[in-house]
């Protein structure tokens, strides 16, 4: 289970490297690689994060992507790339790019802001089995019965709370957080 | 989340990022009125998942919807590629199951409208029934969360349209939740007239 905690940054310039982890360090574990061999090594269920360059020795970062999927299915990828990419990329699996020269404030909100995205994620999961629940209530009793009912109240209760709770993560949705959300939506209503 | 009788007078006392469920027969029809009735300086973008993008312009244009700031995305399906119909931009997707196809070429339509100064945009979606027909209940939902959130965010409207006799009544329940209010259509039940 990916804790929102860590960063893995992928990028073979050792400078950039240095100076992308000094701005993350006050809030976020970081890991390094300088390769996609190397990343994948280091890249466990506990990175929530990656930073990717596009262009690595060795294997483009496009090439990386569908395997550090594989490794750590619930990660997210930033791509640093030197030539902004059309919006379409995000359909492709990354999460969000920078481009180069990336600077601090760029850098630290795209982190932050993918970790709200996981985040929200996850509340969106408990939403959705929490209004199944409700639903199946509504179902085997009369309006009258639910209005006393301690189980549904309870389950109301929880709603509005995880909604306050997601509304805390996203307070506001942009077009980059309405794509990736709906691209990683869950296929299955068991899979939750 | 209230209900309303009539979509006309709703619409007008809607707070901007509001998401409204239409249901009942006809309900595709409401909004295309909700459409029709775009303000002068707001756009207006459709989703179309039953009609393809000709036969809803042709229902709009009946209606006398204004088209030099309509933009459509055809979820249908067809095997048309043309880009505009009579000037209305299109964007098509291969089914109504591509919800992400959907989100991204909504957006991209957006951010043209924004471009191009219209601060405000109100979005039809016809409709629900379809998309619950090809994807899965789960995926709607984090769809409709998602996309009623963006709506609240960027401070537009949004009217979708449903038909719940073709739905079981836990799915109808679970897609409610999503919406800010609901406009009944053809219902005297509640006693203050139908539409």
């Amino acid at each position: 289970m990916a804790t929102e905690g860590t960063v893995l940054i992928v990028e073979d310039e050792t400078e950039l490297v240095e100076v992308y982890a000094h701005w993350l360090a006050d809030r976020y574990e970081v890991r390094t690689s300088t390769s996609g061999t190397a990343a994948l090594d280091t890249l466990d269920e506990s990175v929530g994060v990656v930073l990717l360059d596009r262009r690595l020795p060795g294997g483009s970062g496009d090439d990386i992507l569908p395997k550090i999927r594989e490794r750590a299915p619930g990660v997210r990828v930033a791509m640093v790339t030197a030539v902004e990419p059309d919006f379409d990329i995000l359909t492709m699996g990354f999460d969000a790019y920078l481009t180069k020269p990336v600077d601090r404030e760029e850098l630290v909100s795209t982190v932050n802001r993918l970790v709200s995205r996981s985040a929200y994620s996850e509340l969106e999961r408990e939403l959705f089995a929490l209004v199944s629940k409700r639903a199946v209530l509504e179902g085997s009793k009369s309006p009258h019965a639910l209005e006393s009912n301690e189980e549904m109240q309870s389950v109301n209760a929880r709603i509005a709370s995880i909604r306050e709770a997601m509304d805390d993560e996203l307070p506001a949705v942009d077009d980059d957080d309405l794509v990736t959300l709906v691209r990683d939506a869950p296929r299955c209503s068991r899979d939750v | 989340m209230y209900e309303a009788h009539s979509l006309h007078e709703s619409l007008s006392q809607f707070d901007s990022g509001t998401s409204a469920l239409v249901t009942g027969e006809g309900s595709t029809g409401r909004v295309y009125d909700a459409l029709t009735e775009v303000a002068e300086n707001e756009a207006a973008i459709l989703i179309t998942t039953d009609d393809d993008a000709r036969t809803a312009l042709a229902a709009l244009s009946e209606r006398g919807m204004p088209t030099d700031r309509l933009a459509i995305v055809d979820a249908t399906g067809g095997d048309r590629n043309d880009t505009t119909v009579e000037g209305v931009p299109v964007r098509r997707l291969s089914s109504p199951a591509d919800l992400t196809g959907i989100s991204l070429e909504f957006s991209k339509l957006l951010a043209g409208f924004q471009d191009s100064g219209y601060e405000k945009v109100r979005v039809g979606f016809a409709s629900l029934s379809t998309l619950l027909m090809y994807a899965e209940l789960r995926t709607v939902f984090r769809f409709l969360h998602v996309f009623s959130s963006r709506i609240r965010s960027a401070e537009l409207l949004a009217v979708f349209a449903v038909n719940p006799g073709m739905h079981e009544p836990k799915t109808m329940s679970t897609i409610r939740t999503v919406f800010d209010c609901e406009v009944r259509i053809g219902e005297g039940v509640q006693g203050t007239g139908y539409v």
